[in-house]
């Protein structure tokens, strides 16, 4: 009975610590939106429309370090493809004792929105300011937040890690707050909106008909300066969906402007890194993840 | 006493299978010589400066543990000296670990007084190299269509240049020019690949002489010469490399794509010029398993 009890309770718990929804733009605050009312469309296993919302996931307090993520899920800004490519990775960053935040962000394609593109971004933005005023609450580090995104939220990653202008909107005790990532993980990510760009995430975030200046502004590769905090870059040479010319090029403008990180580019694994692999080599990206991370303790 | 001899038998055996060493050329047909007499010349430990005609050093796996697959080592020191320890034997004695067979090629310097046409002499000599192990393939029990090439900073030079430079240098006549010369993979460590913009000075004036031409330099600039015919090539180089930029990896990988070349890039944040058998950060360290997985796949 007593071992029932405590089974019961041990699920409780981890739907609890698993499934915490947070809504992280004050009441009334969320820029950038019509007014309209916008029902979750969940298209198993992927939604297309949403809020913008966070999803705790935090490892047990004995076994948490200072460390946190934002974890931005990818899915050509038209859909978010949380299921594999995020709440698996949270888990994944939980054994290594990193509390991990999902995060649900407007989709450019939504008609709620006033401007398109900007709403990832600010949503992205808010989210950081969030982690870090509430840091303590969860016993993790302000200056220790970092962000991972697959694909389209790889774009989201970068965007987030070198635009320094806040579009929040946030007054009062929010400006303060850093919107910069101190750390990014970018898987497959989509960086460039020009020769190799994943059509469909340009369309959807900048619209069908963007001007040439518009791409260039939006090519990741473009925006990296000396601030970009260390960024890790995982990419499968067979990747026919986003080529991995763009880590390529993201990794190079970080070369140039001495920012500190790796670029790891495998044979094969196609558009997708999953905590459990097909290959042994594939294998091989937890370790160097997870070695990576602790190496930016490293002076 | 059975013990000791036995002991010492064990103990005669690995010298020898440590040690052995072959001659590349067979007699009289080593090209582009003047036929100077030419002293080895050992500058201090395990720093070569100059030897008469390359050899080729045997590491083989226990016979139990051997696999069918062959590694020829072309250490580095910027086409001055060759660092035939730490850039050789060392990974030669990694990769029987993994049951591949490795030979350790000291290869004629450019910088040489012996040498008719200095940029030659290196590619001659890895050339030789290959077509002599896959020729005694099976005298180690390996297979003539796994023979790698593994180099490190300029001796990644020499095994891009074995990779991608088809024509054969070696003038062997007869049963020789059965032997493809091309390797049947690559892995380089920290390579010298550009003689451009991010050259390693030293290595590119040592090949090329102080005065090269600006198409000399493009030809012996690796990432140029990549064709959908370059073996599959995994790279492995640290982003704080103060010797030999890590753009030179990224410029080769950038060609492998465009020629749809299968392979591989791995940059660490560090490991400097120092990537090897034992490395000072657990992250760097990961190279060995990625190298050994990479090895397994290719052998599929």
């Amino acid at each position: 009975m007593k071992k029932t009890i405590f089974i019961v309770l041990i699920f409780l718990i981890n739907q609890i610590s698993a499934q915490e929804k947070i809504l992280f733009w004050p009441k009334g605050e969320m820029p950038n939106s019509k007014g309209l009312k916008i029902e979750n469309k969940d298209l198993n296993p992927e939604i297309s429309t949403q809020e913008a919302e966070l999803f705790a996931f935090l490892p047990p307090k004995p076994e948490r370090s200072q460390r946190s993520v934002i974890i931005i899920p990818g899915g050509g800004y038209s859909k978010l493809t949380y299921n594999e490519g995020a709440f698996q990775i949270a888990k994944w960053m939980n054994t290594l004792g990193i509390s991990a935040f999902v995060l649900y962000y407007r989709l450019p394609t939504s008609p709620d929105l006033i401007q398109r593109e900007i709403a990832p971004l600010q949503d992205a933005q808010a989210a950081i300011k969030y982690i870090r005023k509430n840091a303590s609450q969860w016993g993790i580090s302000p200056d220790q937040v970092g962000v991972v995104g697959t694909s389209a939220g790889g774009h989201l990653a970068t965007s987030v890690s070198n635009i320094s202008t806040d579009y929040t909107g946030l007054k009062g005790e929010w400006t303060n707050i850093s919107t910069i990532p101190d750390f990014a993980v970018l898987f497959c990510p989509v960086i460039d909106f020009g020769e190799f760009a994943h059509v469909g995430s340009r369309k959807s975030l900048l619209g069908e008909n963007a001007s040439p200046e518009k791409r260039t502004e939006f090519s990741m590769q473009n925006r990296v300066t000396e601030k970009t905090p260390p960024t890790v870059l995982f990419h499968n040479q067979d990747d026919t969906a986003v080529p991995a010319m763009n880590s390529i090029l993201y990794f190079k403008a970080m070369t140039k402007n001495k920012v500190k990180g790796a670029l790891f580019i495998f044979p094969k694994g196609g558009h997708k890194f999953s905590i459990t692999n097909k290959s042994e080599l594939s294998e091989n990206w937890k370790k160097l993840c997870s070695d990576w991370l602790k190496s930016l303790d490293e002076k | 006493m059975k013990k000791v001899i036995f002991i010492i038998l064990i103990f005669f055996i690995s010298q020898v299978s440590a040690q052995q060493k072959i001659t590349v050329w067979e007699k009289g047909t080593m090209p582009n010589s003047k036929g100077l007499k030419l002293k080895k010349i050992e500058e201090k430990e395990g720093r070569i400066t100059q030897i008469q005609a390359p050899e080729l050093f045997v590491f083989l796996p226990a016979k139990e543990e051997r696999k069918t697959m062959a590694v020829i080592i072309i250490p580095g020191g910027g086409y001055h000296h060759l660092t035939y320890d730490l850039g050789g034997y060392s990974y030669a004695k990694w990769l029987n670990t993994l049951g591949i067979s490795a030979f350790v090629l000291n290869y004629r310097l450019p910088t040489s007084p012996d040498l008719k046409q200095r940029e030659l002499a290196p590619l001659q000599d890895i050339q030789a190299a290959v077509k002599l192990i896959r020729k005694n393939a099976a005298q180690y029990g390996i297979s003539p269509n796994q023979i790698g090439v593994l180099g490190t900073s300029a001796g990644g030079h020499l095994a891009a240049m074995d990779s991608n430079i088809s024509t054969d240098y070696t003038e062997l006549k007869g049963d020789w020019t059965n032997f493809s010369a091309v390797p049947d993979f690559a892995i380089l460590v920290s390579p010298v690949i550009d003689l451009g913009e991010f050259a390693h000075r030293g290595s590119r004036d040592n090949l090329l002489g102080e005065n090269a031409s600006q198409e000399k330099i493009k030809e012996y600039s690796m990432q140029n010469r990549v064709t959908d015919k370059t073996p599959p090539t995994i790279l492995f180089h640290a982003q704080n490399d103060p010797a030999v930029p890590v753009i030179n990896s990224v410029l080769y990988y950038e060609a492998m794509i465009k020629s749809k070349v299968k392979g591989a890039l791995f940059i660490f944040p560090k490991g400097e010029h120092n990537i090897g058998i034992s490395n000072k950060t657990e992250l760097t360290d990961n190279w060995k398993k990625i190298c050994a997985d990479w090895l397994t796949q290719i052998d599929k």
